[in-house]
Formats: structure tokens, sequence, C-alpha cells
């Protein structure tokens, strides 16, 4: 099954965290959630740096990442291979990016703490329809 | 490095496993995990992986580094644990109950908080799983936010 980038826009929406590991140059693995993957066009993705963290780092040292999102309407999980491009400091992504970062801020009470750094723009390289073990449940009022 | 209890029974809370390993390239590979045990001398974690999760069951068996983050998901408190895993083995008797009892919990959970059917988070659980063991060499707060890769306490 092939499937573009742009298909996935509901799993680009924030509303089920996705999964992003990375592995440092000694090849040490990490693994943590991510409020958001933000689409950027047929072939990118951007994540938003706001803390100076162990994603970061590794990825200054390896530049893969692996990263895992779902449709929060079917449950269908994608698998992303990534490959940094870019950092962005200021223009229509960044201030997309911004803007969200600060929502989610104003809404955790979190202003001040949660402040964005950088948009990182990564390649797509890979793009895979993970297994399901279910079929989607049929929406309340619909049999 | 052991774990206290309460960090012990964090681990096992039912929340939402996520795992990292790494290729021969040093590629990074995201896979989802299905159960976390801590084993009786709480410096051992025993996990369980989708048969399917093919890339993390090869990066496991051939002994190289394996996180593991487990994020409660009522609160997003997160703990992630760092190690080396033996080879994987199909799941004994005792990784079955105490899977099934996880996996429900988690289930439960994720609907709980997202107000969704269980039905739709259940079509991410594989029916057959791996499981590996791995000792606890590092250990972190991965909560969202700036304390995010704080080492945490533990007895080396």
């Amino acid at each position: 099954m092939t499937v573009s980038l742009r298909e996935l826009h509901p799993c680009f929406e924030g509303m089920v965290p996705a999964v992003i590991a990375t592995a440092a140059a000694d090849g040490t693995a990490n693994v943590t959630h991510l409020s958001k993957v933000h689409l950027v066009d047929d072939d990118h993705v951007a994540l938003s740096n706001q803390f100076f963290s162990k994603t970061v780092r590794n990825l200054a040292e390896n530049p893969y990442a692996c990263v895992l999102v779902i449709d929060p309407e079917t449950y269908t999980e994608y698998r992303l291979e990534l490959r940094y491009e870019r950092t962005e400091r200021r223009g229509p992504v960044f201030d997309r990016l911004h803007r969200d970062v600060e929502a989610v801020a104003a809404l955790t009470g979190m202003q001040g703490v949660f402040k964005l750094r950088s948009a990182d723009v990564y390649r797509v390289v890979a793009l895979d329809v993970m297994p399901v073990y279910a079929d989607v449940p049929e929406a309340p009022g619909t049999s | 490095m052991q774990v206290d209890d309460e960090l012990a029974a964090f681990l096992e809370v039912g929340g939402s496993l996520i795992v990292a390993t790494v290729d021969t390239d040093g590629r990074p590979d995201a896979a989802r995990a299905f159960d976390l045990q801590v084993l009786p001398d709480r410096s051992r974690v025993r996990v369980q992986l989708a048969v399917e999760a093919t890339t993390a069951i090869a990066n496991v068996d051939a002994g190289r580094s394996v996180a593991v983050t487990v994020t409660e998901v009522f609160t997003a408190r997160s703990v992630q644990v760092k190690g080396h895993g033996t080879p994987t083995t199909p799941p004994n008797a005792a990784d079955t109950v105490h899977g099934d009892r996880y996996r429900a919990e988690f289930l439960a959970n994720v609907a709980e908080v997202e107000q969704i059917p269980i039905e739709l988070p259940r079509r991410l659980l594989p029916e057959q799983f791996v499981a590996f063991e791995m000792d606890i060499e590092e250990i972190y707060d991965q909560t969202p936010g700036p304390s995010a890769g704080a080492p945490l306490g533990g007895d080396a």
C-alpha cells in the first residue's frame, strides 16, 4: 500500500502524541513522545525545538530519526523515517510552530516555559503503514 | 541500577510503552511495546514486542542499545530506561498473564483519557509477542517539559 504524506493530515493535528526515536553518535538509543508533528510539504515535516533535549543533541550528531504517528479517527499507525535537513528561526513554518507552542503553553498555564527555539525540518525518506489488528469500529448511529 | 518501589510500580502502570533501537548503521527505529515487568531484583525489566516488529527485534537480538519509555496516559508522566537486551524469546506463561493484564489496563486508560471506544486503540494491539530482558543501565525523567532528560535516582 502506497500512501502520501498529505494523506496523513489527521495524524498531524496533535490529537494523539507522536513518538520519536533517535540515536547518539555512539549508538545509544533515545525515545520520547512528541506533542505534534507538522506537515510542511509533500516530502517534509517539521518538529518544534523547545529545549536543548537529548533528541536535539542526538540529531546534531546523527541526522536520522524514526517517528510513529497515529490517525486519531482510525488509530491506524504510520512509521516515518526522517533525515534532518535544516533549522528555521523565522518564516512561515517557524511562525506556524510558534503559534502552536504558544497555544499549548496557554492551555497548560506554562507560558514562558514552553518557548520555541527553532523549527527543525526533516525529509521523509520512508513511510510505512503499520499493521492493524482489528476493523475500524462503526461510528455511533451508523449501524 | 536498582529502582525503588515507587518507580518500579510506576513502570508497570499500564501506560504507553515505546521502544527505540538502533541498527548497524546507527539508524534508529521506533516501535511500541505491549508489556513491561520489573523483575524481582528491581534492576531488570522484561519487555514484550509484537512479532511483527522485525527491525526492533533484530536490533535487540544484536545486543545494541535499547531505550524504553513508559508514559502514564492521564498525567503524561514519563520515565525512560536504557540498557541492552537479551535475545528475544517467545513469551512464557507468566508473560502472558502479566501482559494480558497490562494491555487491558492500557487500552482502558487510553479509551478513558481520549473519550473514544476501546475498539479504536485495540487496533494497535498485536496477537503475538516476543519478550526480552534488559538491565536498567540508565534511567531518566522523560515527562514533557524542561526537566525531560534529567537522570533519576537509583542504586547503582
